[in-house]
């Protein structure tokens, strides 16, 4: 486990526009305690990756805001690629910097490597963490009894149980509930929660301790090319279906 | 409304059990199975996935719909068979090895067997070896490939690089699955994408009948 650092590793040169999704809210209020360079922060509700187009949208709003503010020399996004919501995605006046990741869990665990790696071994993983579990979003029993009641109100009793019994099909495919977050005062409850969620579904734990070095780097620096990715005015984020995820284009250019 | 009409309003509905009795009662009253397929539960299919495509209807209705649709082929499958209407195309489906998620897989499956179809499905978390053997196996005229992660958007890529270097019977290739695109479908080399279940039904058939 990395240790959350207690204040910023380099000097906060850059002022900043920071824009984050709200599963990475209290990780990242712990790791930019005091960051004065941190000049805005804007955050988005949970799990918008299932509406890319929606979020797209949000995201662009939410860039084109803070370039209109003069004090912000720099955006950060603390997202992944998130269903591509992040193409196409083009800083007017501010670089633009985001982290190559495919979701929130490579922040958590602190690099792309790690996450495939983890997810070689064990494809079925599901992941859990403290701001997913608050949501109410992992499969696990308040998940259950929250879609139960929703789809008895749509489609009566019978429907429901049939739409739930397809809610377990899509997930049994699934046998581990990985959960990882960065040791934050009170995360040790979440875990509990998905230990107990692994148990309700019959799948193994695994608890993968976070790393918060690229979730810092993200709101500090260093942006080096091979973990990040710094989008320029003229510019626009693409996908690159490689170890690298996502790549900058000439903003007018086909991808 | 003539029972194909209400048998076709109790699919869109996702009402299984009227479905189920509804298919018997258009064979008891004398109707040709395959025209109630036809006429019947592929119209429904296709209204279904219009309404999806525009947002009337969401996947939970989608899935009660593609139920009560599998509960009338169970009613009308014996009577197909027995009456030698065997599926005109084959076509294999799978999503991509690394890729577990096969509610899309699941739903264009289902859209494909209503669309005269015989489908075999290789499941989830496919590797690009086993596509090539059942390709191999079955030689159908078409093979689906689903990922709805872009994590697994590399193996999409392997799979059909795959599929065309193994010297495997020529088979028509689809890609689908939420983060895949025409451009994506185009770089990889796939002869066609679907970007929901319902246009999969008839970019399949369009597919196959160009061949």
């Amino acid at each position: 486990m990395t240790p959350l650092p207690t204040a910023p590793l380099q000097p906060p040169g850059v002022n900043t526009a920071l824009i984050a999704c709200r599963v990475l809210e209290a990780e990242i209020e712990a790791l930019s305690t005091g960051a004065a360079h941190i000049v805005r922060r804007e955050f988005f509700e949970i799990g918008l990756h299932d509406q890319p187009t929606k979020l797209r949208s949000l995201l662009a709003g939410a860039i084109a805001r803070a370039e209109d503010d003069p004090a912000v020399e720099q955006v950060a996004l603390a997202y992944g690629l998130c269903g591509l919501a992040l193409v196409d995605l083009a800083p007017r006046r501010c670089s633009l910097v985001v982290a190559r990741a495919h979701d929130c869990i490579t922040l958590f665990l602190g690099s792309k490597e790690r996450y495939a790696a983890i997810m070689r071994e064990e494809p079925g993983t599901y992941w859990y963490s403290p701001g997913w579990n608050k949501a109410q979003r992992v499969p696990g029993p308040e998940r259950e009894a929250k879609l139960r009641a929703e789809y008895t109100a749509r489609f009566g009793a019978e429907e429901a149980e049939a739409l739930m019994e397809m809610e377990r099909c899509a997930f049994a495919q699934h046998s581990v509930a990985g959960h990882t977050d960065l040791a934050l005062p009170g995360d040790d409850k979440d875990r509990k929660y998905s230990e107990r969620c692994a148990q309700s579904l019959g799948w193994r734990f695994r608890h993968h301790a976070g790393d918060a070095t690229l979730l810092r780097d993200l709101l500090h620096g260093p942006w080096d090319s091979e973990r990040f990715l710094v989008v320029r005015p003229g510019e626009r984020i693409a996908h690159s279906v490689d170890a690298a995820i996502i790549k900058a284009i000439p903003a007018e250019r086909r991808a | 409304m003539t029972t194909l009409e209400q048998l076709y309003q109790a699919v869109i509905d996702g009402k299984n059990k009227d479905a189920r009795a509804l298919a018997q009662r258009a064979l008891d009253e004398g109707a040709n199975p395959g025209d109630i397929v036809d006429k019947a539960l592929v119209p429904a299919m296709a209204a279904v996935g219009e309404r999806f495509k525009s947002n009337e209807i969401f996947v939970p209705e989608m899935l009660v719909a593609a139920r009560a649709m599998k509960e009338a082929m169970g009613v009308l499958e014996p009577r197909l068979v027995a009456a030698g209407i065997t599926p005109k195309y084959t076509a294999l489906i799978g999503t991509v090895q690394g890729d577990l998620h096969d509610i899309g897989k699941n739903l264009v499956a289902v859209m494909w067997r209503g669309s005269n179809f015989r489908v075999i499905d290789l499941g989830s978390n496919v590797p690009a070896t086993k596509f090539v053997s059942a390709i191999n196996e079955h030689r159908p005229h078409l093979v689906g490939l689903s990922a709805l992660l872009t994590t697994t958007m590399p193996a999409m890529v392997e799979t059909v690089r795959a599929i065309r270097s193994a010297g495997c019977p020529p088979v028509k290739i689809m890609v689908g699955g939420a983060p895949i695109s025409q451009q994506f479908a185009d770089e990889v080399g796939a002869d066609g994408f679907a970007p929901d279940a319902a246009s999969a039904a008839e970019k399949a058939r369009a597919l196959v009948e160009s061949a």
